[in-house]
């Protein structure tokens, strides 16, 4: 098996190295995250980035045979026997896989991902907020994101525009902020979106929706965001 | 002047919706009265026909002008993806100009050849 890697450090050309891997050593439920710690106990110059490792911290997106997944979740024996990583693209690489993931983190910020209840509920902490199953339910499909940004990276939007339009990640954050019925700034969030350099740059080609390692479906949850600002 | 940061959303959105669909049913409405047309006649004949003898030609006025809200959405759009932001700007005017010389252009074709 060949594991190609396109490798990048600062002080060099971009290339990209290819590593023969004998598959003796690979198990059947072997992860490409493992299968990437081993080639770096071969090569420790080799840069990539992993925490949970197990689909929850989102740190280890990468490109993997032209798709945007996450390493840890990721079967080895699923990838054929030439695997090809890059990094994520449409973000600046600091070093091998690792890229930078600033412009991602300032889009999530700016949509101010935290809720917003009436001021006297809010002064008292005490006080818990209800939801009916029901409006608990619309929550469903857009609070599990995890940051991984792989949606927003495969998105040509988000290419073309990284500093002005938020990407499916923060407007998959906005639809869970403005279908939840404890928050009162759902007007705000909405309006803060109407510029055609925002959510109407969204052209519904679904590259999020087909990236997202934890199945959820931005291009959905941006629909509902224009038929809600159209509404207004 | 045209500024991309004072370009709106929602209503150019809405605006497209709505001569997407006008034009979506006019289009058929002037091929079948193409289609009823004698097969010789002349441009001045035709456009004759279409605001003395009919509504026809005031429904392409319409058109005309919901095909330019359509194009100017659609072309800005493509703009503000494409062109560098630097020349953002100056691009959208020069589109946005070019619509209204085509228009001022085909106003003046239509007047010139009106035969009444």
């Amino acid at each position: 098996m060949q594991v190609l890697i396109d490798r990048y450090h600062p002080d060099t050309s971009p290339y990209t190295q290819c590593y023969d891997v004998d598959e003796s050593m690979l198990s059947e439920g072997m992860m490409l995250l493992q299968l990437l710690q081993h080639l770096r106990e071969q090569d420790p110059s080799l840069g990539f980035r992993s925490s949970c490792q197990e689909g929850v911290c989102g740190s280890d997106g990468m490109n993997i045979n032209g798709k945007n997944g996450l390493s840890c979740i990721t079967l080895v024996r699923d990838l054929g026997q030439r695997i090809h990583l890059r990094p994520l693209p449409g973000f600046a690489v600091i070093k091998d896989l690792i890229v930078d993931l600033g412009p991602f983190y300032q889009h999530y910020q700016a949509i101010k991902p935290r809720l917003a209840p009436e001021p006297s509920v809010a002064a008292d902490l005490g006080q818990e907020l209800l939801q009916t199953p029901e409006e608990r339910a619309k929550l469903d499909g857009s609070y599990e994101c995890i940051l991984c940004g792989c949606c927003s990276s495969s998105c040509p939007s988000f290419w073309w525009n990284p500093d002005l339009f938020p990407g499916p990640a923060a407007l998959l954050a906005v639809q869970r902020f403005v279908v939840d019925s404890r928050d009162i700034q759902r007007k705000e969030r909405l309006e803060a979106l109407n510029s055609a350099t925002s959510i109407f740059r969204c052209r519904h080609i679904q590259n999020c929706t087909a990236a997202c390692p934890k199945g959820l479906n931005p291009s959905r949850a941006i629909q509902a965001l224009k038929h809600e600002l159209l509404s207004q | 002047m045209i500024h991309w940061q004072n370009l709106r959303g929602a209503a150019a959105h809405r605006w497209q919706r709505y001569s997407a669909l006008y034009l979506a049913v006019y289009t058929p409405l002037l091929a079948i009265y193409v289609a009823q047309l004698p097969e010789q006649n002349s441009l001045q004949n035709l456009i004759g026909n279409l605001f003395h003898y009919c509504i026809f030609g005031y429904l392409s006025v319409i058109a005309y002008a919901f095909l330019l809200v359509h194009l100017w959405v659609g072309g800005r759009d493509i703009l503000i993806d494409y062109l560098p932001r630097p020349h953002l700007n100056l691009g959208l005017n020069l589109y946005l100009l070019s619509l209204f010389a085509i228009s001022l252009n085909l106003g003046w074709l239509i007047i010139d050849l009106y035969p009444y």
